[in-house]
């Protein structure tokens, strides 16, 4: 009978019973396979209705009508398959939905095989098994019974005598070990639908994303998309640990996480996130080098107030120290760029140190990329000094001042286009540090008589336009790593399934053993996986009970 | 004995493990269902179910409205798309009052969604204070925030001095009828009949104030 017809015919007197056919049949399952990945493929190709849009009729309407210019005449085809909303649709969802009960049919199948072989095994085989076993022996036998018990509860197994009164056979054995060991391969079965089902969790519904998050600016939304689930964040404080000896122990992040009118206060780590709304919140990166400025024009109107970003950006600047006669030091940090020449070999950096005793003027080329500041060095020039050409940790006299070249070093430094109220359409800007530890920011370009400006942090500089500027406050600010993963609860109870299902099937694997004694010989046939050396076990139980020589040939061991 | 033991006569099952049975519908589809339930349910407790569902912010009173009836002369639904009518809405004001985009039938609308945390909006609403203020008759300015908190947006409002209505799209409703994403800002010119005329993409550059200007406010 073919398979369709025995499904028809079970189909008229058994439905149920051909549902479960279908549902256990690989061919089944695999076209099962192939329609959820294609259905899944459509859902990421064509663009789907927003979830906040979806339920409200006029605003899905119209973001329907937007695909209906998109997509022209393909719209009603599409639209009738719930191809825009394709993960929503009753098919797509009937679809996983016959696909997990198919998984769990088969699965729970499963489970009655194996019970009833735990519990009601078979404990009586047909002569010929003793013949055809993978695993058996066969040897003369004159000892007892009892022997053969004791030998085998030695090795920890359950030996049952089997009533034999029926039967003209001689004395009939059903020992196993380990019964339990079966549901091993269930376990492992059931771990790996687990892992599935978490995967696909994973996949369809799991979310990665990295925000940038900077003090004292407003709050960021996490999702592309608005709509009620959108999530806020806003960085109120980042934070780099430092110990006593000025060594980084950590950075860590203090931010609120809003959803609605509810809010969440996080601290997150590298190591230890913060949870909210089902998502996980990690420390992932840290920078200090943002300014937080504002501009105002003549009216006093604000035009900007926000961070400025130098994004990593930074120039290579000299760190100067001038120390008096007395050995009082006058002037001890990193000189910004004022001035820049460039000619066919590069650039030529100036800056100026306005001392008591007159202006002196530095000057160094920019470092070459592949040298990094192996060979930096800079000329210095001024009142009783002649062009002199410092490296590191060298000093000059000028009669006045002893100056020291201590080292070169990387200051934050970005340019800044079409900055309202700049005197020209690009300024430089570089965060600074005065001997004191307090920043300030150097700009060159917003000045219109051409020279530099240097802005303290929160003060105030009025152009001649009559535009302000301020720089409020050096802040900081962190990358925070979202994540959202709805499968790994369950890819956690299929690794711990898994390891206890593949361990129990290796390690701990059934074994089963008959034993018939009859006509002065016995006859031990079993079952047990390949992973374990069976013959060996079989063997020592024939060993044991005075057999020789009782392996067949082609049955020697390697070992022993 | 052979009820008991129904294989004796064969030779035993090596791999029992690997056997599917039917044994009947509860026992085998029933588990099943009930596994799947049970299996459901855990993962909606979990994982699905939002948490604050009373959220105050989701509120049906606001969003997308139906046009009260007229569609002008081009008699077709509301797209947000260049010569189609603008899709109606009702968003609260920052004063608390409630705006229909309808209301403003008549005079060129320029709907401009933003949120403080875009820096081209910082830098476009001074500028669009001043068109508001240059134009008080014939076009009205509308500042679509996209679900900020009502401090932030009372607190931008105040640093920048803006001058033009300011609407809050709490629930992102608007936004996402507009086909706006988090790519702001975006703004919108909407004639006195209804129909969008121009769609701005970033911040407004000055040729196109003065050619918004020329063309239809002058």
């Amino acid at each position: 009978m073919s398979s369709s017809t025995f499904l028809q015919n079970n189909l008229l007197n058994d439905p149920l019973r051909a549902i479960w056919m279908l549902l256990t049949n690989v061919k089944f399952a695999l076209a099962l396979v192939f329609f959820a990945m294609l259905s899944g493929l459509l859902g990421i190709l064509i663009p789907q209705i927003p979830p906040e849009v979806r339920d409200n009729e006029v605003a899905r309407t119209s973001w329907l009508e937007l695909k209906r210019l998109d997509f022209g005449i393909w719209f009603e085809p599409l639209d009738v398959l719930a191809l825009f909303d394709v993960f929503h649709s009753v098919w797509f969802i009937a679809l996983w939905f016959i696909v997990v009960v198919s998984v769990t049919v088969c699965t729970v199948s499963r489970f009655k095989p194996i019970w009833r072989s735990i519990h009601r095994p078979q404990k009586v085989v047909p002569d010929s098994y003793f013949k055809s076993a993978t695993h058996r022996v066969t040897f003369p036998y004159v000892g007892d019974t009892i022997a053969v018990v004791k030998e085998l509860k030695r090795l920890r197994y359950g030996v049952e005598e089997i009533d034999n009164s029926a039967d003209a056979r001689g004395r009939l054995f059903f020992a196993q070990r380990f019964s339990w060991g079966q549901y091993g391969t269930f376990i492992s079965h059931l771990a790996l639908l687990m892992l599935l089902l978490g995967g696909i969790l994973t996949a369809l519904a799991g979310e990665s994303r990295t925000l940038s998050l900077v003090e004292k600016r407003s709050a960021v939304p996490l999702f592309r998309d608005p709509g009620p689930s959108q999530v806020f964040v806003e960085m109120l404080d980042a934070v780099k640990g430092i110990d006593d000896k000025g060594n980084v122990i950590d950075f860590r992040s203090k931010f609120t996480v809003r959803r609605g009118d509810e809010a969440i206060l996080c601290e997150a780590t590298v190591n230890n996130p913060c949870e909210a709304y089902g998502y996980r919140f990690h420390q992932a990166a840290f920078f200090d080098d943002l300014a937080l400025i504002s501009i105002k024009n003549v009216e006093g109107q604000l035009l900007y107030r926000d961070v400025l970003d130098f994004e990593n950006q930074v120039m290579a600047v000299p760190i100067i120290s001038a120390a008096t006669r007395d050995g009082e030091i006058v002037f001890n940090e990193a000189v910004p760029q004022m001035a820049t020449i460039s000619d066919p070999e590069g650039s030529t950096i100036f800056a100026e140190l306005d001392l008591e005793g007159g202006l002196y003027t530095v000057s160094w080329r920019l470092p070459r990329q592949d040298r990094g500041l192996t060979d930096f060095h800079i000329m210095l020039v001024g009142p009783n000094l002649n062009a002199t050409s410092l490296f590191t940790g060298e000093s000059v006299s000028s009669g006045t001042y002893e100056f020291t070249f201590k080292n070169a070093t990387l200051i934050p430094a970005i340019n800044v286009l079409d900055m309202p109220g700049a005197a020209t359409a690009q300024v430089t800007v570089q965060l600074m540090k005065d001997r004191w530890n307090s920043d300030y920011l150097y700009i060159t370009g917003l000045r219109s008589d051409g020279e530099g400006l240097v802005l303290p942090q929160d003060r105030t500089w009025l152009s001649a336009d009559g535009f302000s500027f301020t720089f409020i406050d050096r802040v900081e600010g962190s990358g925070i790593d979202v994540r959202r993963d709805p499968g790994d609860t369950f890819i956690w109870i299929a690794i711990i399934l898994g390891l206890v299902g593949l361990g129990i099937t290796f390690y701990i694997p059934r074994r089963r053993i008959w034993v018939a004694i009859e006509n002065n010989h016995i006859s031990i046939a079993g079952i047990a996986p390949r992973s374990i050396r069976f013959d060996r076990e079989l063997r020592k139980i024939g060993s044991a009970l005075g057999g020789k020589d009782i392996f067949p040939p082609e049955k020697e061991f390697e070992e022993d | 004995m052979l009820l008991l033991y129904p294989y004796m006569f064969g030779p035993p099952d090596e791999q029992p493990q690997r056997k599917r049975e039917y044994s009947g519908p509860l026992t085998t589809l029933g588990i099943a269902v009930v596994i799947i339930t049970f299996v459901g349910l855990a993962f909606w407790f979990f994982e699905m179910r939002v948490e604050g569902e009373e959220n105050t912010f989701v509120n049906d009173e606001f969003g997308v409205i139906a046009l009260d009836g007229d569609t002008g002369s081009i008699n077709q639904s509301p797209v947000p798309s260049l010569g189609r009518l603008a899709p109606n809405f009702r968003l609260p004001n920052i004063h608390d009052e409630v705006v229909r985009l309808s209301d403003f039938r008549g005079r060129y609308v320029l709907l401009n969604f933003w949120a403080s945390w875009c820096g081209p909006c910082r830098k476009e609403a001074p500028e669009l204070s001043a068109l508001s203020d240059r134009f008080p008759k014939t076009l009205i300015v509308l500042g679509i925030n996209q679900q900020e908190t009502i401090e932030a947006v009372t607190v931008f409002v105040s640093q920048f001095a803006v001058s033009y209505q300011i609407l809050l799209d709490f629930n992102g409703q608007v936004s996402s009828t507009y086909a706006v994403s988090t790519g702001l800002p975006i703004s919108l010119l909407i004639d006195p009949n209804g129909v969008i005329r121009e769609i701005y993409v970033g911040i407004l550059s000055q040729e196109q104030y003065k050619y918004l200007a020329e063309t239809y406010l002058l």
